[in-house]
């Protein structure tokens, strides 16, 4: 039985030629097109069951021939029968092998496929050759751009680094087979090309498959941070004086439901760069009941139904099953790992550097926010100085109009506008807070009981510190951020606990609880008087302490000579930005009106030694407290 | 071949293997997670997770560790995974094996590779050399074998997120309150314990369920969809774990 026959028995599925592989007609050359449709019909003829013999006749052939081309069609390559690639006139359907030896001087023959032959018998030449594309494909800095001469150079290294005699093949040839190399090349770049982008494409569908698995509220939550354009101004009212301070950029951090596209919350960075803070502040926000601000801008109103997720009225539990950041160091903070792994369970995904597409999502929120917001005033957009949008010189001059309170305001209300908005594609024109109301009514989501609600806090940290005592008393203290806590309020700490657990909200520094580490509480420490007149923040503090190692801060009221060294500084857009931070927190976040006792900072400036850039240097020793080695017990120590 | 003694068992290496072994210098031979310096952490995808068989914040290096962790959390059979947990090093070069996991008593060395065929022949030939001397067996999964899987792991991770959150929780009592009243042989949903509309009072029978479910009691029906109030779990055989 011919090989043909065989191989229909086997397959019978191929005894219709519908189930061949298409070959375009048009994609052949024209020369070949011809022979290629006339192969084709002759070989439906034969599995359409006419007779050799006949369909031979009709085409002025032979049936061998025909027996032949059938063959040919069924013959296996790779593993696959070859089928209609093997109707195209002179294709070569397995690849050339060389099985004559190589030329060489004493024996001439033939160089057809001797490259192959060549890369069979030399070890490695095919790989280095291989190595050299791949990293030109991948582009590694160490390789540069691969001509056919490089190419050739790379192959005569190799060549000559495995030892090659110089009487066989290349060296017998003129041009030591450049031509042969260099169709080697732009082939194998083609291939090797096109398996990259296979992988590629692979992986960037399997991202996308990954990205609409998880249709479910509360499943991924994406965070980022924006710089968002903004000139405004804050507004000092010290001593019957209005004193606008300038705000350049407002740094804002959102969370973004991937699912529902619902915005669950924001927060604002009031330092250069967002830290630890920031992001607990946002989960907060996010977590916490959302509650309207007062509006004062005038015009300015939220949108009936408007929420933010954790403001509606049905209070949903809102808890996380995988939050996703970018690998800032900050969020690698264990703070996160202890709150929102340790407490809530949650997946931190941490992502790769420089793929912000990976959380497009949050990517749309700062689209929304630019578009509405902020790039809607002429000052803030023009990326460029020629950019037409950008303010005039003669308004750039002038007190800003717009407002921190504006801004606030206008960021919350666009962002509880968008939870109210239909959105389309993916959502399919439902707005995000029906979807996200719909998700939690009806289906399984990541769930807090009520009891566990009120102790996962993200304000709240704990630390396990030593129980200091200073060598000339008996006095025992607890540092944190190097402020000494007094342990004289602690009656029921004992000589034996020489550490202790505190626990403290981290926005107000003044008051520690502290508890035995078997968990008994000891009692509350409280900062010293230079610390207890405002709330401060552990970022507060660390600015503070920065200022001191520094030495541009001196006074007995640390809190108030911090608010009167920052409104000396209130020209710079940072440290107006760090002022209305430490306002925020002075105050608790509420209207934007200070006014402190200028007689009291009148009197502790009048108290502080001059600041003498040379005696400073030598007297700072003396005065300053917070180096480890020059601490006040270790002089004393010295001295005596 | 050359007989080796290796905690109280007597092995029998060849020539090649016992040399090959020696290639291996590792400092320490209790598995313990080591968490990675913050250069490698920044460039990687990194996801760190409170695990139950693991009882620390374990920290993946790839979406395919952390599908695997989550499928290792769904086998009854696993009882012990650690991530990253040892530090060896392979002719002068630190290595890091992705995990440790202990299944049905024998003790695996993991390692995660998006083709296993290209992880190096010498240098597996070593460490499986270096396992067989210290009583554990080395081996290469695939990538893709995770992501195969990737509906099962994923709902394994939000069962454990809810395991997580009530680790302080005695659920004793409705575990047994399940098992006495489920119908022998007779799959039912999540929805016919747990009450959608008031989660808060029937936390604990979910937390239950969850539990049985991690323990080999109950089999879910994670594989193709999102866990959800329909999702199916079916108690085994009396006496029988998963």
């Amino acid at each position: 039985m011919s090989a043909w026959r065989e191989a229909l028995a086997e397959c019978p599925e191929f005894g219709d030629i519908a189930n061949w592989p298409l070959i375009e007609v048009n994609r052949l050359v024209p020369e070949k097109r011809a022979g290629f449709i006339r192969n084709r019909r002759m070989v439906c003829d034969v599995l359409n069951g006419h007779k050799l013999s006949d369909v031979a006749n009709d085409y002025q052939c032979t049936p061998a021939s025909i027996t032949k081309l059938l063959n040919r069609c069924f013959t296996l390559n790779k593993g696959t029968y070859s089928l209609t690639s093997a109707l195209i006139p002179y294709q070569r359907l397995k690849e050339p092998e060389r099985k004559a030896p190589l030329p060489t001087l004493k024996n001439k023959a033939g160089t057809a496929s001797a490259l192959r032959g060549l890369f069979e018998q030399v070890p490695n030449l095919k790989k280095g050759l291989d190595e050299l594309i791949i990293a030109r494909l991948n582009d590694k800095p160490t390789v540069g751009p691969v001509s056919p001469a490089t190419f050739h150079g790379r192959f005569q290294f190799l060549l000559r680094e495995a030892h090659w005699p110089h009487d066989h093949y290349p060296y017998t040839t003129q041009d030591c087979a450049y031509e042969s190399l260099r169709r080697y090349l732009c082939q194998r770049t083609d291939e090797l090309a096109f398996e990259r982008d296979q992988k590629r494409n692979q992986q960037q569908a399997y991202g996308l498959a990954r990205k609409l698995h998880h249709p479910r509220a509360l499943d991924r939550i994406q965070i980022d941070s924006h710089d968002t354009d903004f000139r405004g101004r804050l507004n000092i009212l010290l001593n019957d004086q209005l004193i606008p301070l300038p705000l350049a950029r407002a740094d804002v951090y959102v969370a973004r439901d991937v699912a529902t596209d619902a915005n669950l919350g924001y927060t604002f960075v009031y330092s250069e760069k967002p830290n630890r803070w920031d992001v607990l502040k946002l989960i907060a926000h996010c977590t916490q009941p959302w509650v309207p601000l007062d509006l004062t801008t005038p015009g300015l109103a939220y949108e009936p139904g408007a929420y933010l997720p954790s403001g509606l009225p049905e209070r949903p539990t809102i808890t996380f099953n995988s939050l996703e950041l970018d690998n800032a160091w900050v969020h690698h903070a264990r703070v996160f790992e202890h709150l929102l792994c340790g407490q809530h369970g949650t997946t931190l995904g941490l992502g790769k550097p420089k793929s912000p597409k990976v959380r497009n999502w949050v990517e749309h929120a700062f689209d929304t926010i630019n578009r509405h917001v902020s790039h809607r005033l002429p000052s803030t957009t023009g990326s460029s100085v020629t950019d037409p949008k950008r303010e005039s010189r003669k308004n750039q001059r002038k007190v800003p109009l717009l407002t921190w309170r504006m801004f606030e305001e206008a960021i919350d209300i666009e962002l509880t506008a968008h939870n109210l908005r239909p959105q389309g594609g993916r959502l399919g024109g439902a707005c995000p807070l029906d979807l996200f109301r719909e998700q939690v009514t009806h289906h399984w989501t990541p769930y807090v009981p009520q009891v566990l609600q009120s102790s996962l806090k993200p304000f709240e940290l704990s630390e396990v510190v030593p129980v200091k005592s200073r060598t000339d008393s008996l006095a025992r203290h607890i540092n944190l951020d190097r402020v000494s806590y007094p342990c004289r309020t602690l009656t029921k700490l004992t000589v034996h606990d020489h550490h202790v657990e505190i626990r403290y909200d981290w926005r107000d520094l003044r008051v520690l609880d502290v508890y035995s580490l078997q968990g008994q509480f000891l009692g509350q420490v409280f900062a010293p008087m230079s610390w207890q007149s405002y709330p401060h923040s552990k970022a507060t503090r660390s600015f503070i302490n920065s200022l001191i190692r520094k030495n541009q801060l001196r006074s007995p009221d640390l809190l108030a000579g911090t608010l009167h060294w920052l409104m000396q500084h209130s020209d710079q857009a940072s440290q107006a930005r760090n002022l209305l931070r430490l306002y925020g927190e002075f105050e608790s976040g509420n209207a934007l009106y200070i006014q402190p006792n200028s007689e009291s900072l009148d009197h502790e400036i009048a108290a502080m030694e001059p600041i003498d850039d040379k005696i400073f240097s030598t007297q700072s020793k003396n005065h300053y407290t917070w180096s480890s080695k020059e601490a006040p017990h270790e002089r004393d120590r010295k001295k005596h | 071949m050359e007989k080796v003694s290796s905690f109280g068992v007597t092995l029998m290496l060849s020539r090649q293997e016992v040399e090959a072994a020696r290639h291996i210098r590792s400092d320490d031979h209790a598995p313990q997670q080591h968490r990675s310096a913050r250069g490698f952490r920044t460039s990687i995808d990194c996801r760190l997770k409170r695990l139950i068989k693991y009882p620390n914040t374990a920290e993946f290096h790839s979406y395919a560790e952390y599908l695997y962790a989550g499928l290792c959390e769904g086998d009854p059979q696993v009882s012990v995974y650690i991530p990253q947990p040892f530090r060896w090093h392979y002719r002068g070069k630190r290595y890091q094996p992705d995990a440790f996991v202990v299944r049905s008593g024998k003790r695996y060395i993991v390692e995660l590779k998006p083709d296993p065929d290209e992880f190096d022949a010498a240098k597996k030939a070593t460490l499986e050399a270096h396992c067989i001397l210290h009583n554990m067996t080395f081996i290469v999964i695939s990538n893709q074998a995770q992501v195969d899987y990737e509906t099962r792991a994923l709902n394994w991770h939000r069962v454990i997120k809810e395991l997580v959150v009530a680790r302080d929780f005695d659920t004793s009592k409705e575990e047994r309150q399940l098992m006495q009243d489920w119908p022998l042989d007779t799959p039912l949903t999540l929805g016919d314990w747990v009450d959608p509309g008031d989660r808060e009072s029937s936390w604990l029978i979910e937390i239950a369920l969850f539990r049985l479910a991690h323990r080999g009691w109950l089999t879910p029906q994670f594989d193709e969809f999102d866990l959800d109030w329909s999702t199916e779990f079916t108690p085994c055989r009396l006496g029988e774990k998963r």
